[in-house]
C-alpha cells in the first residue's frame, strides 16, 4: 500500500474516531442531565460534586498541562468564588445569579491579574506556588476573622437561587433543578475551555510551555500570555467555587486551605495531565474510588495515595496516557519511540 | 390490545411492585438509622469515641429485644470531619431510604447538615456540635442538639472556677484565635465577673494562640508577666498538653491557683501524670469510676457494655456523647411508636430519659439539650496512672441556658449580666 493510500486510511479512521468521541461525549451529557431519574439523590450529589471537581481540575492543569505554570494554592481561587456567591445568596446581593457567577469569574480573574502584575517577570516556577499559597493562606486569615463571612464555622444556610430571566424564571430551589443547571453550566465551562486549548491561544500558552526563550525569540510576549493564561485558570476555578456553593449550601475553610489545592493536582494525574480530559477522567476516578470505599473510613485515602503511586511509576501521562498506550499496543503500533 | 399499552401496564406494575418492595421492606426489616461521624482525619479520634458510645447504645436496645418488635441497625459513615462530605452522606443516606440520622459531631459538619434536615425529610440528631448556630440562626424542626451549647457549657465552667476559687480576683484566657475561642473566652470571663462572691474580679484581655501550636513561649511570657492568678485555657488535645509541659517548667503552676481547661480531661491527665496541675477544673462528660457517674445505673452499663464490645476498660468521655445521642432517637422511635419522620420529631420533644450524667429533654422552643453539665477537679496522684480526679461538681442547665431565640443569631449582650 502506498504512503497516500496509508495516510487517507489513517485520516479515515481519525475522523471516524473523533465522531465516536462526540457521540459518547453527547450520550455521556444526556446521561448526565437524566441523571436525577436515574439515581438516589446521594449519588446525585457526588456526581454535581464531580463536575465542579472536573472544572476545578482543568482550571489547573490549563496552567500545568499546557502553560507549564504550576500553582499550589489554587484554592484560594476556588475560595473566592464560592464565597463570594455564598454571600451573594445569602445575604441577598440584588444581582441576578447568571451576574453573581460572572462576577465572581471575574473576581478570581482579577485576584490572578494582580498576582501576574506583582511577579510579571518571575511567574514561574517556585514564585508563583510560593505566591498562590501565599493566596490561600491570606485568604484563609480573612476568612477566618471575617464574622459575615462564617469565622472559623464557615458560611452556611445559603439558599439556592431563582434566576429571572424577565419573560420567565427558573427556579433553582429544588436540589434536582440546581442539579441540571450545573451540568449545563459545566458542559459551556468545558466547551469554552476546549476553545481555549484549541485556538490560536492554547498554541500560544503550548509554545510557552515546551520552550518559553524559543517563543520569545519567535515574537510571543511570553509574560503577558502567562499572565492571560494565570487569569482564565483564577476565573475558571473561581467559577467552580462559585457553583458548588448552592449545591453544598456551606462554604467552609476547608475549602481555603493547601489540602483543597492539592485535590486538582491530584484529579489531573490521575486522569493525565497531558489530555484535555485528563483532569475530567481523574476526578470521575476519584470520586468512584471514595464512593465505593464510603464505608471504610481511610481507605479511599489509601487507595487514591497508591493508584497515584502505581500512575506516577507506570504510566506518568495518567490513566488516559495508559489506555492510550494500550489502545496504540493492541493497535500494533506499540514499542518505544 | 396494543404493543405499547401492554408495555406501559408491564412498566407500571414493575414500578409498582417496586415501590411495595422497598416500602415494606422499611416497615419489616431493621430500623436502619444513619450515623454519621468524623472517622478519619484530625477529627476521628474524637469521631471514633463517639461511634463506639453509639454502638454501645444500639447493641443494648437490640439485646433488649430491639425497638416496635425490630432490630436496630447502624448505617455507619464517615464524614471526615468536612461539612461537604457531611452533605453526601446525608444526601446518599436519604437516598438509601434512611430518614433518621445521627451526625454533626464536630461544629462544622453540623453546619452542613442543619440546613439540609427539612429538605431530605430527615430526623438528626447532632451528636456533640456545641457552636451556637445550630440551635440559633440555623434552627429547624428537624434538628435536635444533644450536647450543651458553647455558651451553657462555659460560662457553667467559668461559674464553677469562681465559686470554688472565690479567692483568686484576677482572671485572664489563653484561647484559640478563632470564634470557639473567643466565644468560649468571653463566656468563661462573663460567668467569672457575675457569679464571683463579693467584689466583682478582673478579668484581663485574652490571650490568643494557635489552636494547633506547638510553642507557646510567648503566650507563657504573657501570662507570668500578668497579674492574674486564675486561667482559663480554650486550646484542646495536644496543643494542650504542650502547653502545659512548656509551663510547668517556667513555674506557671505556682503563679496560677486554679486552672479551668476546655475539656481535654483524662487526655491531658495521662499525659502530665506527677505534673498535672494540683488544680486543674476540665468540662466533664462522663468519668466512669467517679461519683456521680459511678452509681448512676446507665454509666455502669455502658462501661460493662463498652468493655464487653470493644475490649477496653478506659472509655473516653466522648462515648456518652455518642450514647447520649443515639438514645435520644432510640426513644423517640419507641415513644412514636414509629420510625416516620414527623412521628419521631414531635416525640422527641416530649421524651426525657435517662443518660450516664442524669435524666435529659430537649427545650421545645429550640430542640437544644437541657441537661446536668459536670465540672471536675484533678491534680497529681501517687498511685498509678499518677493523676486523680478529685471532685466533680455539677451545674443544672437549666439555671445557665440561655433563652431561646430560634432563627436569630445568638447575642450575649442581650442577656443579663
Amino acid at each position: 500500500m502506498s504512503e497516500a493510500s496509508l495516510a487517507a486510511a489513517e485520516g479515515r479512521r481519525s475522523g471516524t474516531e473523533t465522531r465516536l468521541g462526540l457521540l459518547c461525549l453527547a450520550v455521556l451529557v444526556v446521561l448526565l442531565f437524566l441523571a436525577p431519574g436515574l439515581v438516589n439523590p446521594g449519588i446525585l450529589f457526588v456526581i454535581g460534586m464531580t463536575l465542579i471537581q472536573a472544572v476545578f481540575a482543568l482550571s489547573w492543569n490549563l496552567l500545568f498541562g499546557f502553560t507549564g505554570l504550576a500553582s499550589f494554592g489554587h484554592a484560594g481561587f476556588f475560595a473566592i468564588g464560592a464565597y463570594f456567591t455564598g454571600a451573594a445568596l445569602r445575604y441577598d446581593f440584588h444581582l441576578p445569579f447568571l451576574a453573581v457567577l460572572a462576577v465572581a469569574g471575574l473576581l478570581g480573574a482579577l485576584v490572578a491579574l494582580a498576582i501576574g502584575v506583582v511577579a510579571l517577570k518571575r511567574l514561574t516556577g517556585i514564585f508563583l506556588a510560593v505566591l498562590t499559597v501565599a493566596l490561600t493562606e491570606a485568604m484563609a486569615k480573612i476568612i477566618g476573622f471575617s464574622p459575615a463571612l462564617g469565622e472559623q464555622d464557615g458560611l452556611g444556610n445559603i439558599p439556592r437561587p431563582v434566576i429571572d430571566l424577565g419573560l420567565f424564571r427558573i427556579d433553582l430551589t429544588h436540589g434536582d433543578d440546581y442539579y441540571r443547571f450545573l451540568v449545563v453550566a459545566t458542559v459551556l465551562i468545558v466547551a469554552a475551555l476546549w476553545w481555549v486549548v484549541h485556538s490560536r491561544l492554547g498554541r500560544t500558552f503550548r509554545a510557552i510551555r515546551e520552550d518559553a526563550d524559543r517563543a520569545r525569540f519567535v515574537g510571543i510576549d511570553v509574560a503577558r500570555y502567562r499572565v492571560i493564561s494565570f487569569m482564565i485558570s483564577g476565573g475558571t476555578a473561581a467559577l467552580a467555587g462559585a457553583l458548588s456553593a448552592p449545591l453544598t449550601r456551606i462554604v467552609t475553610l476547608d475549602q481555603v486551605n493547601w489540602l483543597a489545592s492539592t485535590q486538582p493536582i491530584l484529579n489531573s494525574l490521575l486522569g493525565g495531565f497531558t489530555s484535555f480530559w485528563g483532569p475530567i477522567v481523574g476526578s470521575a476516578a476519584f470520586s468512584t474510588i471514595n464512593y465505593f470505599t464510603r464505608g471504610f473510613p481511610g481507605l479511599s485515602e489509601i487507595m487514591v495515595g497508591g493508584i497515584l503511586v502505581v500512575v506516577i511509576l507506570v504510566a506518568p501521562t495518567g490513566i488516559l496516557g495508559l489506555l492510550g498506550k494500550l489502545r496504540r499496543r493492541a493497535l500494533g503500533k506499540g514499542g518505544r519511540k | 390490545m396494543k404493543r405499547r399499552t401492554v408495555l406501559k401496564s408491564f412498566a407500571g406494575a414493575a414500578a409498582l411492585l417496586g415501590m411495595n418492595a422497598t416500602y415494606l421492606r422499611a416497615q419489616s426489616g431493621p430500623i436502619r438509622v444513619g450515623a454519621a461521624f468524623a472517622l478519619s482525619g484530625v477529627g476521628a479520634p474524637v469521631g471514633k469515641q463517639m461511634l463506639a458510645g453509639t454502638e454501645v447504645a444500639a447493641m443494648q436496645i437490640n439485646k433488649a429485644g430491639g425497638l416496635l418488635g425490630r432490630e436496630v441497625e447502624l448505617v455507619i459513615r464517615d464524614d471526615k470531619y468536612n461539612s461537604s462530605e457531611s452533605v453526601a452522606v446525608a444526601r446518599e443516606l436519604a437516598g438509601d431510604g434512611i430518614n433518621l440520622l445521627l451526625g454533626g459531631s464536630q461544629t462544622v459538619t453540623a453546619l452542613g447538615l442543619a440546613p439540609l434536615a427539612p429538605e431530605l425529610n430527615m430526623a438528626v440528631i447532632i451528636v456533640a456540635a456545641a457552636g451556637m448556630p445550630v440551635t440559633h440562626e440555623l434552627f429547624n424542626p428537624n434538628i435536635f442538639r444533644a450536647t450543651a451549647n458553647n455558651y451553657t457549657q462555659y460560662s457553667s465552667l467559668g461559674r464553677v472556677l469562681i465559686e470554688q476559687n472565690p479567692d483568686v480576683r484576677t482572671w485572664v484566657s489563653l484561647a484559640p484565635d478563632g470564634d470557639f475561642g473567643r466565644d468560649s473566652a468571653l463566656f468563661f470571663g462573663k460567668a467569672v465577673e457575675k457569679y464571683a462572691p463579693g467584689e466583682k474580679p478582673t478579668v484581663l484581655d485574652t490571650i490568643y494562640t494557635q489552636a494547633t501550636a506547638t510553642d507557646f513561649r510567648t503566650q507563657i511570657n504573657q501570662l507570668m508577666s500578668s497579674d492574674a492568678e486564675g486561667l482559663y485555657i480554650g486550646i484542646a488535645a495536644s496543643a494542650q498538653i504542650s502547653f502545659f509541659q512548656q509551663a510547668r517548667s517556667v513555674g506557671l503552676y505556682d503563679k496560677f491557683k486554679a486552672i479551668g481547661e476546655v475539656g481535654n480531661g483524662d487526655i491531658t491527665g495521662k499525659a502530665m501524670g506527677r505534673n498535672t496541675h494540683p488544680n486543674l477544673w476540665s468540662v466533664c462528660h462522663w468519668i466512669h469510676n467517679a461519683e456521680p457517674f459511678a452509681s448512676n445505673p446507665v454509666s455502669k452499663q455502658l462501661f460493662e457494655d463498652y468493655v464487653t464490645l470493644k475490649g477496653d476498660e478506659m472509655p473516653s468521655a466522648q462515648v456518652a456523647a455518642g450514647h447520649r445521642a443515639a438514645m435520644a432517637i432510640f426513644e423517640g422511635i419507641r415513644a412514636a411508636g414509629s420510625t416516620e419522620t414527623e412521628a419521631v420529631l414531635a416525640a422527641i420533644e416530649d421524651v426525657e430519659f435517662e443518660t450516664v450524667g442524669g435524666p435529659v429533654s430537649f427545650r421545645k422552643e429550640d430542640h437544644q439539650l437541657v441537661n446536668t453539665n459536670y465540672y471536675s477537679q484533678m491534680g497529681p496522684s501517687r498511685e498509678d496512672p499518677f493523676f486523680a480526679f478529685n471532685k466533680v461538681v455539677s451545674i443544672d442547665a437549666a439555671e445557665m441556658i440561655e433563652p431561646a431565640t430560634p432563627g436569630k443569631p445568638f447575642d450575649i449582650s442581650e442577656l443579663p449580666q
